[in-house]
């Protein structure tokens, strides 16, 4: 199973290739909040992420706030695995 | 999904549609107005079955294997684009104080009181321009209530700076009207007159050299306020209103009052800090809220997504909710049904970023240098849905009508 440190770096280096040019980012950083996703990413993420790392991404994580942060999403994939592991 | 034996009504079974929701429905029937030129009416969507029935131009649509593949590619995007719009509860609503009058009613009022002058387009006679001036001259007291300083605007749009810097004609290309004219040359300005007298033209005919103008008709009143501010330094929040003309095209669906290619919209546009349009945009809703009320009129308040174009809709609704950006106002025609007839838009920097249009104060930067960039909201009123609501409230007898 991939480490927590090497799945933060592929998570954080996915989203810079998908934020906005210029968009600052660190891990805490709220995607929609601060602009960096735009309105035709959002569905881009989610796909990524689902098709990535496996992960079934509901309503409730998207607007649950599941979705919002490098360190939000390392939650969630680390939480599905986990789930599935057991 | 299956071609289809061709006729004037045409089955399709289209796996997608399996369990859909009423509002998932809804949206397919909306995103079917743009799918292809065959179509005249959506007259069934099962859900149970996972079939859909269509009235069809059988000339139009050839030998169906186009329609099909449009068909089903427009129902799998329109499907999939609400996967993530959840249903969510009415932040407010009220019933009217008696039942309402209903689509009958509204029925005989756009038989007596419209004219129809083509697809999309009808004349307002006597009872009827006389109810949409009354109902502007109310919703135009809301606006005065946050002094908005009223303007007057075109009604046609020069495309070349905002729409490309918001995506408009990426996101909503399906209800654009572009607008055309002859060139400026003597001799094919005589040859087309020559032809429109021999041939008794109603439309150019091609080739005779029509050209873009670079406009469209206005899909909204407000993108020419934003225009109009650009480069604009102020040293306050603004709030203007205007009365206008917006233009969406709506392939089948037209309906008078209700889904017109030309009606009538007026808007509030706020421009300032972020504090002062959240908070001037709430005091709208409000009086809104109250105009509702002093006409009894059945209302619910919702959070709300655009009608974007189905390749795109998935994502743009999504960041749309996430954002909670959207407020509609929607207005009970029957039990069943309702119509949109406001809307309350939060824009953050939308469009204050492609015009530079700033603060006074240096302040606030984030990140950019110079003044703060402002932010904008509009409020928009549809006055024919108005019409349509108070009609299917109070009847189609103007005699019946309490005092606006």
């Amino acid at each position: 199973m991939m480490r927590l440190d090497s799945l933060r770096v592929e998570v954080r280096r996915y989203l810079t290739t998908l934020v906005e040019r210029g968009s600052t980012l660190d891990d805490h950083t709220d995607l929609f909040a601060s602009g960096a996703v735009k309105s035709m990413q959002v569905l881009e993420l989610v796909n990524h992420l689902e098709d990535h790392y496996g992960l079934l991404v509901s309503q409730r994580d998207l607007f649950g706030g599941r979705l919002r942060s490098v360190d939000a999403i390392v939650e969630l994939v680390l939480e599905q695995r986990m789930k599935k592991a057991s | 999904m299956t071609a289809p034996e061709l006729s004037e009504h045409v089955t399709l079974r289209c796996a997608r549609l399996s369990g859909a929701s009423a509002a998932v429905l809804a949206g397919v029937r909306a995103d079917l107005a743009f799918c292809h030129p065959a179509i005249r009416e959506v007259t069934r969507l099962d859900p149970d079955s996972a079939t859909l029935e269509l009235a069809v131009d059988p000339a139009v649509a050839g030998d169906g294997a186009d329609l099909t593949q449009q068909v089903q590619a427009v129902v799998g995007a329109s499907v999939a684009s609400y996967r993530f719009v959840p249903q969510t509860p009415a932040l407010w609503q009220r019933t009217a104080g008696a039942a309402l009058a209903g689509l009958p009613a509204l029925a005989a009022f756009t038989s007596r009181f419209l004219r129809p002058l083509g697809p999309g387009q009808w004349a307002l006679v006597g009872p009827a321009a006389r109810l949409r001036a009354a109902l502007d001259a109310r919703v135009s007291a809301l606006a005065a209530q946050i002094d908005a300083e009223p303007w007057h605007l075109p009604s046609i749009e020069m495309a070349a700076d905002l729409l490309p810097a918001t995506g408009y004609l990426s996101s909503h290309p399906q209800h654009v009207t572009f607008g055309y004219h002859l060139p400026p040359h003597f001799a094919q300005l005589r040859d087309f007159a020559a032809k429109a007298r021999s041939e008794a033209l109603a439309v150019p005919a091609d080739p005779c050299g029509l050209q873009p103008t670079g406009f469209i008709l206005e899909p909204f009143v407000c993108h020419n306020v934003y225009r109009a501010l650009r480069g604009a330094r102020l040293a306050s929040g603004q709030a203007i209103t205007a009365l206008g003309n917006a233009y969406r095209y709506e392939g089948h669906r037209f309906e008078p009052l209700l889904r017109q290619w030309e009606f009538s919209m007026r808007e509030v546009v706020l421009v300032g800090s972020a504090e002062y349009v959240a908070r001037q945009r709430q005091r709208m809703v409000e009086l809104t809220q109250g105009l509702a009320e002093d006409l009894d009129l059945a209302a619910s308040l919702e959070i709300a997504t655009d009608p974007f174009f189905v390749s795109e809709a998935g994502s743009a609704r999504a960041f749309q909710l996430l954002q909670s950006t959207k407020l509609e106002l929607r207005l009970g025609l029957d039990e069943r049904h309702a119509t949109a007839a406001a809307s309350f838009n939060l824009h953050a920097r939308h469009f204050t970023t492609p015009l530079d249009i700033r603060g006074v104060s240096d302040g606030d930067a984030r990140g950019a240098s110079g003044p703060e960039l402002l932010e904008t909201a509009c409020v928009g009123w549809g006055l024919e849905r108005w019409m349509a609501a108070f009609v299917a409230r109070w009847g189609a007898e103007p005699a019946d009508w309490p005092g606006l």
